[in-house]
């Protein structure tokens, strides 16, 4: 399938045009209210609506595929990660616009436990991709294991030198908020190489699919790379450009799940 | 209704779900000017060569679709001697 037809496809110009209008809000609302509780909480809106759209493309795919073949376990383990994640994030976002609207926010049974939802789902993304590397036969090459463990090598130290060490030693965080943020860049770094080596496996002329979700993956550990940095120097705020790249991350796993559908669709 | 060697081709995919595995015969038949209700097993190994081989590689890998393809047609060749 080439890229022309994919882009030109409804589902991707949503996913598309979502990612604009958020990039086009989180913009014109720091120009406008730049440090407003207002502006800050109007954020979630597009925020939260990524991950619900990806979601809900998610869903479609699953049901196109079934849950009973292997695309569509693979597939399904995916969508019950992100809606995981889904879960977690509109707790937060919800909790925001609450108090923002005047009432008493979430419980706080809720928003004190919103990181379990969030390690939930990157287990059984990671169990999606195992599964599809098995399926697939994926099989050692030193050329794709040289580039996967170069990228994935170099996010590795990255990410120990800004989030790991200086988590580890800031007594600004509780263990376990310094397990989750570590464990979290670290499995965005291990799913993104599991991601890429099935992509390069495949290669370009089968399945630009997996390149979309290496993508995502690629997008998500910057966020979390960056989120760590800025928290650990306490300039984080609700509503920071650095919350884009989740979005992208977000929009990019329901591109790829898209891009599979429409791809094998094509067959039918 | 779909000939015997069409059905069993279409269960031998159905690891791809039903849509799929009836949808690639389909079209794989349609592609080699036959279909499913008058199909033989030579129209089938045409059609897997033609269009459900490189349909399966997307979803197994290259070397997983070559093993499943040289069985099911291996399969068709003795259903077709008989």
């Amino acid at each position: 399938m080439h890229w022309k037809e994919f882009l030109k496809d409804k589902i991707s110009l949503v996913l598309f045009g979502w990612g604009i209008f958020t990039a086009a809000t989180y913009l014109a609302l720091l120009v406008i209210a730049p440090g407003e509780d207002w502006a800050t909480a109007l954020t979630y809106l597009p925020y939260d609506g990524s991950i619900v759209i990806a979601s809900i493309v998610l869903l479609f795919v699953v049901r196109f595929y079934g849950h009973k073949s292997t695309e569509g376990r693979v597939w399904s383990l995916i969508t019950i990660g992100v809606l995981l994640w889904t879960v977690a994030e509109l707790i937060w976002g919800l909790d925001v616009l609450l108090w923002e609207m005047g009432y008493s926010g979430m419980p706080a049974l809720l928003i004190d436990n919103t990181d379990y939802p969030f390690l939930a789902g990157y287990v059984f993304i990671a169990f999606g991709f195992i599964y599809k590397a098995r399926n697939t036969e994926l099989k050692s090459n030193l050329g794709y294991t040289f580039i996967v463990g170069l990228l994935a090598g170099t996010f590795a130290i990255i990410s120990m030198y800004v989030v790991a060490l200086p988590v580890l030693s800031s007594s600004g965080f509780t263990s376990s908020e310094k397990f989750f943020q570590i464990a979290f860049v670290a499995l965005d770094v291990l799913l993104f190489g599991i991601g890429l080596s099935i992509a390069l496996y495949w290669g370009t002329s089968i399945s630009k699919g997996w390149y979309l979700l290496s993508a995502a993956l690629f997008s998500m550990m910057i966020a979390d790379i960056g989120y760590s940095a800025l928290a650990l120097q306490n300039i984080y705020f609700d509503g920071s450009l650095i919350e884009l790249s989740w979005v992208a991350a977000y929009l990019l796993i329901g591109l790829a799940a898209n891009y599979q559908k429409k791809l094998h669709e094509s067959f039918i | 209704m779909p000939t015997a060697s069409c059905r069993f081709v279409q269960d031998e995919l159905m690891f791809l779900g039903d849509i799929l595995s009836m949808g690639m015969v389909k079209k794989g038949l349609e592609r080699i000017g036959s279909n499913p209700d008058t199909a033989t097993p030579k129209d089938l190994i045409r059609a897997i060569d033609v269009h459900i081989e490189p349909a399966m590689i997307t979803f197994v890998g290259p070397a997983k679709a070559r093993k499943i393809a040289l069985k099911i047609k291996g399969n068709l060749a003795k259903m077709g001697a008989n």
